[in-house]
């Protein structure tokens, strides 16, 4: 017989085990559906307590179970939060999203280009002084940020409070350069080969065929630096103290300064934090999740 | 691809919003600027900080003008910003002033700011702004008020007939052991104290509600520049140890409310909730003195300042000290305490003050600030201390918050303070005393 | 790293350094010096505020982070608690990933569903996850988790001091560390799973293996590159605790939740102490590499031929 006869036979004996539908089979399935709502359903919980909790006047938030009871809803906490970012004493929303978009953007755009060129050397171009180079991309790729969060800080106090300070020192990022060694390491060597063959140099390599053929590395990266640059807290957190300047993240320390806390306003800046990221995630899930697994696998 | 015209997008919002926010606002042209940092985080003092900066720009409109900037974290904000960057005037937590000073970020205000200004201010305020040179460093709109919160009713349902209401005729700390004891056994959740664990029992709260204990055992933390011997003392030690073994009677507070709501008889906190407490107990409310551990009663003191900071020059300078001398009269300063509920820093004030003045409900605080020891060794006959004026503070009040963490958990007291004083001395040592 | 196959096409010097000048600059200037500034000024005494100048201090900085007894057992600490962390959060975690991605991985219609809900926390910031969580760890009865653990047990389980009892402080800080990581690290681990051959899956139903059999012997070989590079992912990760300390529990009670990042921080930030920030910036960076040399070492995935 040849293997394809063996295959098919393999998958009609699948076909016949899988079609049986007897009555264990849907108690099964329920029990496994209900499963996962139950196990969904406290995993999102915290989630929960926060957009509830945002409709809710404080005393009726930290009340135990009560705190998930859906009673007394209004719109005042965020009321509360539009109020205290209503001038530029205390800065606006909306300059604290602009500000967080931006900083975002420039770190995941700039990184993009500086990132994918630099890996793109390494992988595939011959140079003096290439080995040096994979080395140390090797060695910063261990290194956390934390490590030199303290002298970054210390040699960047003068430019406290401007941009350049929250995303120049981020454009680079070891960890993106190795998912993009990775990636271009494994792409097909003829196509290139034989570009180089017909005359064209690295650069036209690069731009027509290397970034055509890795998108998801690409997207990958941008969705993986996107969510390290809006959520960034250590730095910004030294750097950056002035209104004008401050991404959002960091603002909901001004709900936490003096205490008593106020627990409603803060759930409400909460949820106004991470609903736009949390859009841009619903919409493209399929996109972050496969970016995540891919480099993964890669890596 | 989607993501590039999304990028785009994003990328072009933001470049307009933020052009947008780059155009100033036109106002009078030849007004001498200033720049106010302010420390306005709750909304009682976002507003009041508005109101006097917007009454200051229309009263001096064409002479000068002041753009308000409010910072959530003044301290980090300061302390991360060098002396360019600083704004021409900036209110500050007060137990910060030795390290500004230090760090020459503060200008003296002998010579600028009218002596009157100064002597009209109460003495704990005058001596808060008093650096170890002698000279003024700041001016202050209010200073605070420590103390016990009681509920009447409870203490006479628990037998407690020597409630004191003058700061001399405080409890013994013995006496207020049993006084607790009493209220839990007649309590539902068997708690009778509320000292706002919630707060948060590590650097910080400590420093200033519970550094008074330190104080009433008769020292302070650092004499004649050393802790070890005045921090970890004996007598320290055991104060603290006494007021750890109160923790079975404290309610953590949580909600923050576990005195209005009458879970516990007793709080030990300050000004800030007069007006919720009154608002909850209505004349069942009283304010008592803290337990005395020995060299009398000890309280609290500090709180906010002002202060310009030391490249503050020429018309911008003279304009600073314009502004500083608006926000003292006491119109501005009863407009911040009526919303914050603190003590009015200057006397005129505080007499026109209707909660502080003379028979009113928090007149025990007056009293308080007016016998402040200074830096002073405690002894019965004043009552606030100012948190240590030192450029060391800041490591102080960890090593203390730190120390006082250990302790309310059970841990080695004397090891703690130990601990503590070892640490402050080094780092003064590190710094050559300052 | 593997050989680049050999270009036949001689050098392209020019180029190669062109498109790494920008990469390099920025990791030279931003990466690079900082690193070796944070060498050098752990030699001395420099106060952030620069008001003395700095110090030549040699190894002091090092001896009080790490033989001083007055000073050096709050390092210690940092550093066990650290490692505890690690030790609980890489297997829990990773754990708990394969769990779900093995549940989400049934050929039910909606999975998708359900397994938005799991990745939900990883687009959050940290900060705000701590701060949702600082509510549920809540000391007493009106703590929202010690009001579910209430309501499940029907009464009989006291409120638990999450954040303010040394003893549960750090594990509670994992609980809500985990929380937010696993959905990261579930669908690294799905993705895995579904790479894994459904031929070898048949077999073993051919002979007769049951789940827990397959899932052994099929699932977990199958996902071994996967767990590696989770486990090395979150290690690295776990050691670098901070903004959940910062905002929860400032490095308390009596120091239980203090990590190294955390005394770094303070000491440099807070405290303005740069020199022995730094000091304690390069011993981290020393355990760091020691730690992932050691796991890369012990670990070494298997690399498809590609």
């Amino acid at each position: 017989m040849s293997a394809s006869t063996l295959k098919v036979e393999k998958k009609e004996m699948l076909r016949r085990i899988r079609r049986n539908r007897s009555p264990k089979k849907i108690i099964r399935t329920s029990l496994h559906y209900l499963f996962l709502t139950v196990v969904t359903a406290i995993f999102f919980a915290p989630i929960a307590y926060m957009l509830i909790g945002s409709f809710k006047p404080t005393a009726e938030v930290l009340d135990g179970i009560n705190g998930f009871a859906l009673k007394n809803l209004s719109f005042n906490n965020y009321l509360q939060v539009f109020a205290t970012f209503s001038d530029e004493s205390m800065g606006f929303l909306w300059r604290f999203y602009a500000n967080s978009i931006l900083v975002s953007f420039v770190i995941v755009f700039g990184g993009l280009i500086v990132n994918s060129m630099i890996a793109y050397a390494l992988a595939r171009l011959r140079w003096k002084g290439r080995d040096a180079v994979q080395v140390l991309v090797i060695l910063l790729v261990i290194l956390p940020f934390e490590a030199i969060a303290i002298p970054l800080f210390f040699l960047l106090r003068d430019f406290r409070n401007t941009y350049f300070v929250q995303f120049l020192p981020f454009i680079a990022s070891a960890f993106s350069i190795y998912l993009f060694y990775t990636f271009f390491i494994g792409l097909p060597l003829e196509i290139q080969e034989s570009a180089r063959l017909d005359g064209a140099g690295p650069w036209r390599v690069f731009k027509a065929i290397i970034i055509p053929m890795s998108k998801p590395v690409f997207a990958s990266v941008t969705i993986l630096s996107f969510l390290g640059a809006w959520s960034s807290f250590l730095f910004p957190l030294m750097m950056v103290d002035n209104p004008l300047y401050v991404p959002l993240p960091l603002e909901i320390q001004v709900f936490f300064t003096q205490p008593p806390t106020d627990w409603g306003p803060i759930f409400a800046f909460g949820v106004i934090l991470v609903l736009p990221v949390l859009a841009v995630f619903l919409l493209f899930q399929r996109w972050f999740i496969q970016s995540v697994a891919a480099s993964a696998i890669k890596g | 691809m989607k993501v590039k015209q999304i990028s785009a997008v994003a990328g072009a919002i933001a470049a307009l919003t933020l052009g947008l926010g780059v155009v100033a606002p036109a106002h009078a042209s030849g007004a001498q600027e200033i720049t106010v940092w302010a420390m306005c985080s709750e909304t009682g003092e976002i507003a009041a900080a508005r109101e006097q900066v917007a009454a200051f720009n229309g009263y001096y409109d064409g002479d000068y003008h002041a753009t308000l900037s409010c910072k959530a974290d003044m301290g980090s904000a300061i302390k991360s910003t060098s002396v360019d960057g600083l704004p021409s005037v900036f209110e500050f937590d007060g137990e910060n002033l030795a390290a500004y000073v230090y760090a020459q970020k503060l200008k003296q205000l002998d010579g600028l700011v009218p002596g009157s200004v100064f002597s009209n201010e109460l003495v704990s305020i005058q001596a808060e702004g008093t650096y170890k040179d002698g000279h003024k460093y700041s001016v202050s709109q209010y200073d605070s008020g420590l103390g016990l919160y009681g509920s009447k009713k409870k203490l006479a349902a628990a037998g407690v007939k020597d409630v004191p209401t003058t700061w001399n005729k405080a409890w013994t700390a013995a006496r207020f052991t049993q006084v607790l004891a009493a209220l839990a056994a007649k309590a539902p959740g068997k708690k009778a104290l509320d000292i706002k664990e919630n707060y948060g029992m590590g650097p910080g709260w400590p420093g200033y509600a519970f550094t008074p204990i330190v104080n009433s055992a008769g020292f302070q933390i650092v004499t004649n520049g050393k802790a070890v011997g005045s921090l970890d003392n004996a007598k320290v030690v055991a104060a603290l140890k006494t007021f750890a073994s109160w923790k079975k009677y404290v309610d953590p507070s949580a909600d923050d409310k576990a005195f209005e709501n009458g879970r516990v008889g007793l709080a030990w906190v300050g000004h800030w909730q007069y007006p919720a407490f009154s608002k909850a107990l209505g004349k069942d409310l009283i304010v008592l003195p803290l337990p005395n551990f020995g060299a009398g009663t000890k309280s609290g003191q500090g709180s906010h300042s002002w202060g310009i900071s030391k490249n503050t020059a020429g018309a911008e300078l003279n304009a600073a000290n314009v502004f500083l001398q608006y926000i003292m009269q006491d119109k501005w300063i009863l407009n911040v305490t009526d919303q914050n509920g603190a003590v009015p820093a200057t006397k005129t004030a505080l007499n026109k003050s209707v909660n502080y003045r003379k028979g009113g409900p928090l007149q025990l605080y007056a009293d308080q600030l007016a016998a402040s020891c200074g830096t002073a060794k405690p002894t019965t006959k004043c009552v606030t201390v100012p948190r240590t004026i030192s450029a060391a503070w800041p490591v102080i009040n960890t090593a203390f918050g730190t120390a006082m963490q250990t302790i309310w958990n059970g841990g080695d007291a004397k090891a703690a303070l130990r601990t503590a004083a070892t640490t402050i001395d080094q780092d003064n040592a590190d710094h050559n005393g300052y | 790293m593997t050989k680049v196959a050999k270009s036949k096409f001689g050098q392209d010097n020019l180029a190669g350094l062109l498109m790494s000048l920008p990469g390099l600059i920025l990791l030279t200037l931003f990466v690079v010096i900082p690193f070796f500034t944070a060498i050098y000024l752990s030699f001395f005494n420099v106060d952030f505020n620069m008001v003395q100048g700095p110090q030549f201090w040699g190894f002091e900085q090092y001896r009080r982070i790490l033989v001083d007894p007055v000073t050096s057992p709050i390092f210690y600490k940092a550093l066990m608690n650290n490692m505890t962390f690690a030790l609980i959060v890489v297997p829990a975690q990773t754990g708990l990933a394969v769990l779900l991605a093995v549940m989400l991985n049934a050929k039910l219609r909606g999975i998708a569903f359900f397994r938005t809900f799991f990745f939900m926390p990883v687009v959050f910031p940290m900060s705000l996850v701590a701060i949702i969580w600082a509510l549920m760890f809540s000391r007493d009865s009106l703590g929202m988790l010690n009001g579910l653990l209430n309501l499940f047990s029907f009464g009989y389980i006291q409120p638990i001091d999450w954040l303010g009892d040394p003893n549960i402080a750090l594990l509670s800080v994992a609980l809500l560390s985990i929380w937010a990581g696993v959905g990261f690290q579930m669908v690294i681990v799905l993705a895995g799973l579904q790479e894994i051959p459904v031929e070898l899956y048949e077999a073993a139903s051919l002979d007769r293996a049951n789940r827990w059999q397959r899932f052994w012997n099929v699932t977990i070989p199958g996902l071994r590159n996967t767990l590696i590079f989770v486990t090395i992912i979150t290690t690295i990760f776990s050691l670098r605790l901070f903004d959940q300390v910062f905002i929860l529990t400032k490095g308390g009670p009596i120091d239980a939740t203090q990590t190294v990042m955390y005394q770094a921080v303070t000491s440099a930030f807070i405290e303005g102490n740069v020199g022995r920030a730094s000091a304690i910036t390069v011993i981290f960076v020393l355990i760091i590499i020691a730690i992932t040399l050691v796991q890369r070492l012990v670990l070494r995935q298997n690399r498809e031929v590609k």
